[in-house]
C-alpha cells in the first residue's frame, strides 16, 4: 500500500490542450513520490489562494518514475474557476499538491476486466488499463463512452481489439451511451467479467444498473469537489444501502463497491 | 508548556482559562478528534484543537449535498455527524494521550441537560483541557440548536453546565444576530470563561441548471475568508462591550489574519476551513505570530493582544461597556 497523504510542490512539465477545453497535464514530483495507485487522486490547488477555495481532485492517468522525477499524467476539461485556472498553468509553474488520496481499484484476478469509462472519466481507467496489460491478466476491455468523438483521449493506449467506444452524436463508434451500447452488444458481459467504472454519477448508477442485473461485481469511481480531500469536512457523504451511516468519499472512496451504494439516495447532478 | 517559537518571542496566552503554547487553535468541525490531522499538521506545534462537536449518541449527519463553494468560501450542512461521546472517549480522544497541545472538547445537545451531562462525563477526562459549548450549529432539524441565537437560551445551557465541570467553559456564538454582545453578556453572566466567535453565518446557493437549493438541506453556514471582516467585527463588538476574553475565529487563512484578530483584543484565534485546504496552516500561523513579534520589538504576546489603537472621537460601531452606563 501506499504512504499517507503528503504535500508537494509539483512543477509543471507539459500542459496541451488536446480538444477545445479539454487538457493534458504532466506534472514531476520528488523521485520518492509514493506510487499513486489507479483510482487514487491529487488534489490540487488550483487559483490563488482564497478563490476558488476548494483544491481540485483528479484522478492519474499515468504514472512512472524517471531519473531524478515521478512524473504524473492528468487529463481533464475546463469546468469551472478551478480548471479555468488551471489551464493557464505553462511548464516550471510549481502548484500545491496534497496526494495521493483515496482508495484504488482492487483488482479480481479470476474475472476478465471490463473497464468502462464514461468522458473524463476513463482517466484512471487507461492507468489500470496499463497496469492490467503489463502484469498479463487475461481479457482486459476497455468500454469508452463521450458525447462526442473529440472528447474521446488516450486511444492509442489501447489495443484495438480490446476496445469499444460510444458517442452520443455518433460520431465514432456506437450511437447512444457506452452502457447501452454494452447491453446491446452482449458479447463482453458474457464471460462474467468484473467491472472497473469511472464517470458522471448517472452514468456510474446505470453502469451499477448494468452489473447487478447480470450479478456482475462492479467497482465504481464516484466524482466529486473535496473540501479537503481528508475526511475531516464531512461533505463529501454517500448514502450506502441498508445503513445510516454515510460513506466518505474522498477517503473511503473514490473507488467503492457500487453494490454499496444507496443509489436512489445519491444526488444525481 | 514549551515555548515553541524557541528562545525568541513567547507565545504564551491564557485564553479564556486556559493556558495555551501560543494562540492557534484548529477550529471545531475542521480537524477531526485532532490526531486525524498527523502527518499534515502537528498538533504539537500549535495551541490546541476543538474537536469536531460530540454528542451523546452517534450521528449519521445530513444527507448529500452537504457542502457547496462559494467565492471564498464554502457553505457546509453537515449536520453534526460524529462518533457520539462513548467511541471518543474509547478510540478518538486516547489518540492524543501524550501530546504537548491543548485538546477542547467540543459539545451539542438539544438542551441544556444533555451539554450537561457531556460536561459532566468530560470534567473526569484528564485529557479534555476545556470544553466549548456548540450551542450554534445552524444545520441541525431537531428542535433548532441555534440556542445562541437568543440570550435566555444560550445563557441556561452554561448555567446547567457549569457547576458540572471544573474546566475552562468556552460558549461558541453565531454571528447571526442584531447585537451578539446580548448573547455573550448573558453567556458570561451564567459563568463562562471565554466566548469564541463566530460561528459559521447562513447562507444559501441555488443549482441554476436545476433550479433547486444546491444543499440538500437548502440553507447552510458559511465560512472561509469571505466571513473573515465580519467575524472580526462581531470579536470586536464582544471585546468592546463586554471586555471579556475572545477567542477569535472565521476565515482565518494567514498570520495576517491571526493578527487582525489578536491585535483586535482576541486572546486566541482559531483556523478553521483553511485547515481542509491547506492542513499545515495553523502551524505556519503560530510561527508567523512569533515572528511578527520578534519584528515589532515586542517580547510576549500581552503586548501584542489589543494593541489597536482607535480614533475615540470618530469610531463607529459599539461603545465600551463602561460608557453604557454600567451594562
Amino acid at each position: 500500500m501506499t504512504a499517507g497523504p503528503r504535500l508537494d510542490s509539483a512543477r509543471v512539465r507539459s500542459q496541451r490542450e488536446t480538444h477545445p477545453g479539454f487538457f493534458r497535464l504532466e506534472l514531476e514530483l520528488p523521485p520518492d513520490y509514493p506510487q499513486v495507485l489507479p483510482g487514487q487522486y491529487l488534489n490540487l490547488r488550483a487559483g490563488t489562494p482564497l478563490d476558488p477555495l476548494f483544491r481540485r481532485p483528479f484522478g492519474v492517468v499515468e504514472f512512472r518514475r524517471e531519473p531524478g522525477a515521478a512524473v504524473i499524467e492528468l487529463f481533464y476539461g475546463v469546468v469551472g474557476r478551478g480548471t479555468r485556472a488551471m489551464a493557464a498553468w505553462r511548464e516550471g509553474d510549481m502548484v500545491d499538491c496534497l496526494g495521493p488520496l483515496g482508495t484504488s481499484y482492487t483488482l479480481d484476478s479470476d474475472r476478465p476486466a471490463l473497464l468502462v469509462a464514461g468522458g473524463r472519466g476513463a482517466a484512471p481507467l487507461l492507468y489500470l488499463y496499463r497496469l492490467l496489460r503489463e502484469r498479463g491478466h487475461g481479457t482486459v476491455r476497455f468500454a469508452f463512452g463521450t458525447r462526442t468523438a473529440g472528447l474521446l483521449f488516450g486511444l492509442d493506449r489501447i489495443a484495438e481489439g480490446d476496445l469499444v467506444i460510444a458517442t452520443e452524436d455518433g460520431s465514432a463508434g456506437e450511437r447512444g451511451t457506452i452502457v447501452e451500447a454494452l447491453e446491446r452488444g452482449g458479447r463482453w458481459l458474457e464471460d462474467g467479467p468484473a467491472l472497473y467504472a469511472c464517470g458522471p454519477e448517472r452514468f456510474l448508477a446505470a453502469t451499477a444498473a448494468l452489473a447487478s442485473a447480470r450479478d456482475l461485481p462492479c467497482q465504481v469511481s464516484l466524482e466529486g469537489v473535496y473540501a479537503c480531500g481528508l475526511g475531516l469536512c464531512r461533505g463529501c457523504a454517500v448514502p450506502l444501502r441498508g445503513e445510516a451511516r454515510y460513506l466518505m468519499q474522498c477517503t473511503e472512496g473514490p473507488v467503492i463497491d457500487a453494490a454499496r451504494v444507496d443509489w436512489e439516495r445519491m444526488p444525481h447532478e | 508548556m514549551s515555548n515553541p517559537a524557541g528562545p525568541g518571542a513567547d507565545l504564551r496566552v491564557i485564553a479564556g482559562g486556559l493556558s495555551l503554547k501560543n494562540p492557534v487553535l484548529v477550529a471545531s468541525g475542521t480537524g477531526g478528534y485532532g490526531a486525524e490531522l498527523l502527518p499534515l499538521l502537528d498538533p504539537e506545534t500549535i495551541g490546541g484543537v476543538v474537536t469536531k462537536t460530540i454528542f451523546a449518541e452517534v450521528r449519521p449527519g445530513n444527507p448529500p449535498v452537504r457542502i457547496a463553494e462559494t467565492p471564498a468560501g464554502m457553505l457546509n450542512s453537515i449536520g453534526l455527524e460524529g462518533v457520539g461521546i462513548d467511541r471518543f472517549l474509547a478510540e478518538k480522544l486516547p489518540r492524543m494521550e501524550g501530546m504537548d497541545t491543548r485538546v477542547v472538547v467540543s459539545i451539542g445537545g438539544y438542551g441544556p441537560d444533555d451539554f450537561a451531562r457531556l460536561a459532566e462525563r468530560l470534567d473526569a477526562v484528564p485529557r479534555c483541557d476545556a470544553l466549548e459549548l456548540n450551542i450554534s450549529c445552524p444545520n441541525v432539524k431537531e428542535g433548532g440548536l441555534d440556542m445562541s441565537t437568543h440570550p435566555r437560551l444560550a445563557a441556561e445551557v452554561v448555567r446547567a453546565v457549569r457547576p458540572v465541570t471544573r474546566k475552562p467553559v468556552w460558549a461558541k456564538l453565531t454571528p447571526n444576530v442584531t447585537r451578539i454582545s446580548d448573547v455573550g453578556k448573558a453567556c458570561l453572566d451564567a459563568g463562562a470563561d471565554g466566548l469564541a466567535a463566530i460561528n459559521t453565518l447562513l447562507g444559501m446557493a441555488v443549482d441554476t441548471e436545476h433550479r433547486r437549493p444546491v444543499l440538500r438541506r437548502g440553507v447552510g453556514g458559511l465560512s472561509g475568508p469571505a466571513i473573515r471582516p465580519v467575524a472580526l467585527v462581531k470579536c470586536w463588538e464582544l471585546l468592546r462591550v463586554l471586555s471579556c476574553d475572545v477567542i477569535g475565529i472565521g476565515g482565518i487563512a494567514t498570520t495576517d489574519d491571526a493578527l487582525q484578530f489578536l491585535i483586535a483584543g482576541c486572546k486566541a484565534v482559531q483556523v478553521g476551513t483553511a485547515v481542509y485546504v491547506d492542513p499545515g496552516c495553523p502551524a505556519h500561523i503560530a510561527a508567523g505570530v512569533g515572528t511578527y513579534l520578534e519584528a515589532n520589538g515586542m517580547e510576549r504576546m500581552e503586548d501584542l493582544i489589543g494593541s489597536i489603537t482607535v480614533d475615540e472621537e470618530w469610531l463607529l460601531g459599539p461603545r465600551a461597556a463602561d460608557e453604557e452606563g454600567g451594562r
